[in-house]
């Protein structure tokens, strides 16, 4: 993913890659974990992910192939190294800008109580808005229950949300080289009509 | 926690909000039993308001909150439901308001969208001190922003130096590592 600027080739096969990191939370977990270690080996995702070694080099894989990780073969020991991926979607006058930050939200989802639960009741969609709340919140300038009652949840489970992508935002914004373009919550009051 | 060790003043209340019980409830292995400990080791019952206990109880099933054993904690008396706020007192109400306003300033909303019910834990704080059922109030939650603004308001009030926030995150971490 580093060819020219302007490449349509290029933008559309980021396109799909990020969708199927967005559609698919096991992969979503491998790559922003390889993201947050840097250079890794497959023996040292096995051991951080707990996950089967035939699953590590297949999803390692499928992530080379969408061209989101590379691979160092130049090693007698292979290392893997994950670029950061952006995508900004427009539909109508809605814009939202998909970040390594929502990606590790969706990988961390299967595992997590709340966030399974909130993704299984309304949809990705309602955790890339809660993510955008998650982030002035964990900064202090976001009173919880504001952000629940605009994410339209029931206070308590928004809480709980928050403090599941609290998590996230603290994992995320110092290996997230995109984590500005994430939307702010705190600057986008609600519309009228909403 | 150090400064909770250390009561500032003679009969100090301890105010729990909601996020301090999900907080608890979102550690791997849950965490109540190391915070009823703690609370029954110092002899303290975490106050709440009613709101909050509604809100625990009106939570989605499956989600943290709704797994919360609130109930067993007031049957077991270290958390108890705090009288719901008199409005017809001034103190309690100007607090309330004031509390409001702070809420939407800082979280860059307008003032008619912050609820009375967001105030809660502001009002029960105005409501013991003025009440002079406690001296010295430790507010116990997870929104900061909200407790600063509860601080604020209730030292406006004419309760200089009678409270203080307290993390609810770093509290838990403290007393479960």
């Amino acid at each position: 993913m580093s060819t020219a600027k302007g490449d349509p080739e290029r933008a559309v096969d980021g396109f799909i890659a990020v969708a199927d990191l967005l559609d698919e939370p096991r992969l979503a977990r491998l790559y922003t974990h390889v993201l947050r270690s840097d250079d890794v080996t497959i023996d040292e995702i096995v051991a951080d992910l707990g996950i089967p070694r035939t699953t590590a080099y297949s999803d390692a894989a499928s992530l080379v192939e969408l061209g989101v990780l590379t691979r160092d073969e130049t090693q007698k020991t292979h290392t893997y190294t994950a670029l950061s991926v952006v995508l900004t979607t427009i539909l109508d006058e809605d814009e939202y800008t998909i970040t390594p930050t929502l990606i590790d939200a969706i990988g961390r989802a299967p595992r997590d109580p709340d966030l399974s639960l909130l993704v299984e009741k309304h949809g990705i969609g309602k955790l890339a808005a809660a993510l955008t709340y998650a982030i002035p919140y964990t900064e202090g300038t976001m009173s919880e229950r504001v952000a629940a009652r605009e994410l339209d949840l029931q206070s308590a489970f928004g809480i709980a949300v928050l403090h599941a992508l609290r998590e996230v935002v603290l994992d995320m914004q110092e290996h997230d080289r995109y984590f500005d373009r994430i939307r702010n919550a705190r600057d986008n009051p609600p519309r009228e009509d909403g | 926690m150090t400064e909770l060790d250390t009561a500032n003043a003679g009969n100090p209340a301890w105010i729990a909000d909601t996020g301090l019980f999900i907080a608890c409830g979102r550690q791997q292995n849950d965490k109540y039993t190391a915070v009823a400990r703690f609370a029954q080791r110092h002899d303290r019952t975490f106050v709440i308001p009613h709101r909050v206990y509604d809100e625990l109880g009106g939570a989605p099933e499956r989600s943290t909150p709704d797994e919360t054993p609130i109930n067993t904690a007031i049957d077991a008396g270290w958390v108890r439901v705090a009288d719901p706020p008199n409005y017809a007192n001034s103190t309690v109400a100007t607090v309330m308001d004031d509390v409001r306003g702070y809420i939407a300033r800082a979280s860059n909303r307008n003032e008619d969208t912050i609820e009375k019910a967001d105030t809660a834990l502001a009002g029960v704080a105005a409501q013991l001190l003025d009440g002079d059922e406690a001296a010295y109030i430790y507010l116990l939650t997870t929104d900061i922003h909200a407790g600063e603004g509860s601080v604020a308001a209730v030292e406006d009030a004419g309760f200089d130096g009678q409270i203080e926030v307290v993390d609810g995150f770093e509290l838990i971490e403290e007393i479960t590592s």
